[in-house]
């Protein structure tokens, strides 16, 4: 068999990312993905609720950590029983997983901000952790080659906290109710913005990064290809290639390459690095994890004039979002960091709000259809040392790989901060008019905000990180991870931008040192 | 009144649902050198579910509850014409175990609560006397919902009740008769092998 010159671990934003570049250089590349590739003409097709066998409620029990899951797209999700991890009872984790080409690119929610130095530099702003061993200065030119990739559209607005970048400008006209919000949040001096999105139809590796990848002969794309361990030679310790097993035959087989990428997701990386007991001279590979935590519709607010049933054109629709206000310069008393929100206007309460049934609900429902404005909080998560994963030897997956254990538990400022976005969110609903119907500060469980982040962090310390500043391993110079587990703080920012800017930074990288023949 | 009569009458006018498979298969006959897809019709519109989880009065029960919480309107069905109940037993069958409980012990509870107040099973009182029993539907929202385990049945079976409803064909084709955006359609994964 041919060797390759890199094997990478993963289809997703880093690993589609990383082929792009690499390959365009001419570097020949190997890619494994664990899942099959989807044939959009094949694999989707549009039914009828009533169609499906459980109408729409799903097979009971068959996602119990997936609350993304419906009986729709419920085969896009990675089968909890074939991939089993585990965590504490008392410390719930939701690990959601999808195992495709393409990864999670297929159902991402395209949000695309950028990281600052509040981030990138959090420690010499508040003293807590570590700072990351880059600047924002050292990225920026990174994002600005990933915004057009992604299509990222959006408003330029000299905020600090989420630095402008390169984008499609969204000159969208705002609805009425959500004029009168901005008009609320300006009056408090919060921050409003477009949401910036990756645009067109869909926003995936599969399409945006693999084509290229491919159009060079330069990559070749195996699925199905479950990565067991990453192999090192014996005399070297140099990374030599990985064994997979074909997730339907499971028969067994070896990839050789001359550098190895791992880009197989937060988490799932790490259990690859740790079931092949490699890059860990430092002891805290698997170690700081964090997410970002959600207040799922922390407030559910009606618009007044909207009600009657049909809200007239131009009050309601369209959304936006606050970036992080707090701690930037002021400093508040029960937690540090920040968080954001997204908002939007339109569609209609659920029934669950109103303490009502039979005849007068059903006039409720309809009396308040199309009403609704709505606030999700998106707040950091303090990187912690004691938030880990480990492999749990006693459980394997379907493929005998030995499972991940996961610890992650919120603390107090996580839980002021939810309390603060609560508050914050009721008032700024209150001064834009709109009726209060239900609020709350309930963070979802860890995980389930699909950002899971660390693990395998970067430093210029090689005793308390794993990764240097171009997510080459400290321990093994030809082994890279190039995915989110290499983020040292997470913001309030969702992350996938900040991955494929860090993961087009390493394979220039890697391409330097294999020109001058370093690794 | 079986459901597909009240479906029918519903409706009111002939349409394509409502016509027999083969009617369909007749219109749209293949020419011969074509390989044919053959329509079929899916189970509960051609026949009726067999219930199997719960006795006699907690099935009645259920089905009471069903036409109190969402009752048929003039334009659309409700619970019992769109076979909520029904639906029901089957997904409690195959649902953990302990949702099974909740429902038995909440249908038990509205059995006996009836009999003490009104010495009548739950399925024979009527909306307004049902009303105290149901008191804990009208409590304020909470994201945890209550402690109590009766008004977390009742919390769940509103919710279950009414997504049965909305997502049943019968509901779906009167909203579709009657020119309603929505609802039902969705784009649907296979199996990715």
């Amino acid at each position: 068999m041919p060797d390759h010159d890199i094997l990478i671990i993963g289809s997703g934003a880093s690993g589609g990312m990383t082929a792009r570049e690499l390959t365009k250089r001419g570097i020949k590349c190997l890619m494994l993905d664990a899942g099959p590739a989807v044939d959009f003409e094949r694999d989707r097709g549009t039914k009828k609720v009533f169609e499906l066998p459980y109408k729409g409620f799903g097979r009971p029990g068959r996602f119990p950590h997936v609350t993304q899951a419906n009986e729709f797209n419920a085969n896009v999700w990675a089968d909890e029983k074939k991939n089993p991890y585990t965590y504490d009872p008392s410390s719930p984790y939701y690990w959601v997983r999808v195992r495709l080409v393409g990864g999670k690119t297929l159902v991402w929610g395209r949000a695309s901000w950028r990281l600052s130095d509040f981030e990138f530099k959090g420690k010499d702003h508040d003293g807590f952790g570590d700072n990351w061993p880059i600047s924002y200065r050292d990225l920026a030119p990174y994002y600005d080659r990933a915004e057009p990739l992604l299509r990222v559209s959006g408003r330029k607005e000299g905020f600090r906290q989420i630095p402008d970048g390169i984008f499609l400008e969204d000159n969208s006209t705002d609805s009425e109710s959500i004029q009168r919000f901005l008009a609320a949040a300006k009056a408090k001096n919060v921050p409003t913005t477009k949401p910036r999105r990756a645009t067109g139809s869909l926003a995936s590796s599969v399409n945006l990064l693999l084509p290229d990848a491919l159009a060079t002969g330069n990559l070749e794309i195996v699925s199905n290809a479950v990565v067991r361990e990453i192999t090192t030679d014996k005399n070297t310790g140099l990374a030599n290639g990985a064994h997979f097993i074909d997730r339907v035959s499971k028969r067994e087989f070896h990839a050789k390459a001359r550098v190895v990428a791992v880009g197989a997701s937060a988490l799932e990386s790490s259990r690859l690095l740790l079931n092949s007991g490699i890059a860990n001279s430092s002891g805290v590979l698997g170690h700081y994890v964090f997410d970002q935590f959600y207040v799922k519709n922390v407030v559910t607010a009606i618009v007044p004039e909207a009600r009657g049933g049909q809200p007239r054109r131009g009050l309601m629709g369209g959304g936006g979002y606050i970036p992080r206000f707090r701690n930037l310069d002021t400093k508040e008393k029960n937690f540090i960091r920040g968080y954001a929100y997204d908002f939007g206007s339109g569609g209609s309460p659920s029934a669950q709000y109103f303490p009502l049934y039979g005849e007068a609900l059903q006039k409720e429902l309809a009396a308040t259809a199309g009403t609704q404005f709505s606030m999700t909080t998106m707040g950091e998560v303090l990187p912690r040392y004691e938030n880990h994963v480990s492999i749990d030897k006693n459980v394997k997956d379907e493929w005998g790989i030995p499972a991940l254990h996961i610890q992650h538990k919120y603390t107090d400022n996580e839980f002021n901060m939810a309390k603060d976005s609560m508050n914050t969110a009721e008032e700024l609903c209150h001064a834009a008019g709109f009726e209060v119907l239900a609020k709350h500060w309930e963070m979802v469980p860890p995980g389930e905000s699909i950002h899971e982040l660390g693990s395998c962090r970067m430093g210029d310390n090689k005793k308390t990180s794993v990764l240097n500043q171009y997510n080459q391993t400290h321990d093994i110079k030809n082994l890279f991870v190039v995915d989110g587990s290499a983020f040292v703080t997470g913001g309030s920012q969702n992350p996938t931008l900040t991955i494929s800017a860090l993961a087009i930074r390493a394979s220039e990288y890697m391409a330097e040192q294999m020109r001058k023949g370093d690794i | 009144m079986k459901r597909r009569s009240v479906l029918r009458s519903l409706l009111a006018l002939p349409s394509i649902a409502a016509l027999p498979a083969e009617a369909v298969a007749q219109e749209a006959r293949p020419a011969a050198s074509e390989t044919p897809n053959t329509a079929t019709t899916g189970a509960d519109a051609s026949s009726d579910p067999l219930v199997r989880m719960f006795d006699k009065a907690q099935f009645s029960a259920l089905r009471k509850l069903g036409e109190i919480l969402m009752p048929a309107s003039k334009e659309t069905p409700g619970a019992v014409e769109a076979g909520a109940a029904e639906f029901l037993d089957f997904l409690l069958g195959v649902s953990p175990a302990d949702r099974l409980t909740l429902y038995k012990s909440g249908l038990d509870r509205l059995n006996s609560e009836a009999q003490q107040r009104y010495h009548q099973p739950f399925a024979e009182i009527t909306a307004a006397q049902a009303d105290p029993i149901l008191a804990p539907l009208h409590a304020p929202w909470s994201y945890r919902g209550p402690t109590d385990t009766f008004a977390k049945f009742l919390l769940a079976a509103k919710s279950d009740l009414m997504e049965a409803t909305v997502n049943s064909r019968e509901y779906i084709a009167v909203a579709a008769q009657r020119g309603r955006r929505g609802g039902g359609v969705g784009q649907y994964w296979y199996p990715i092998e």
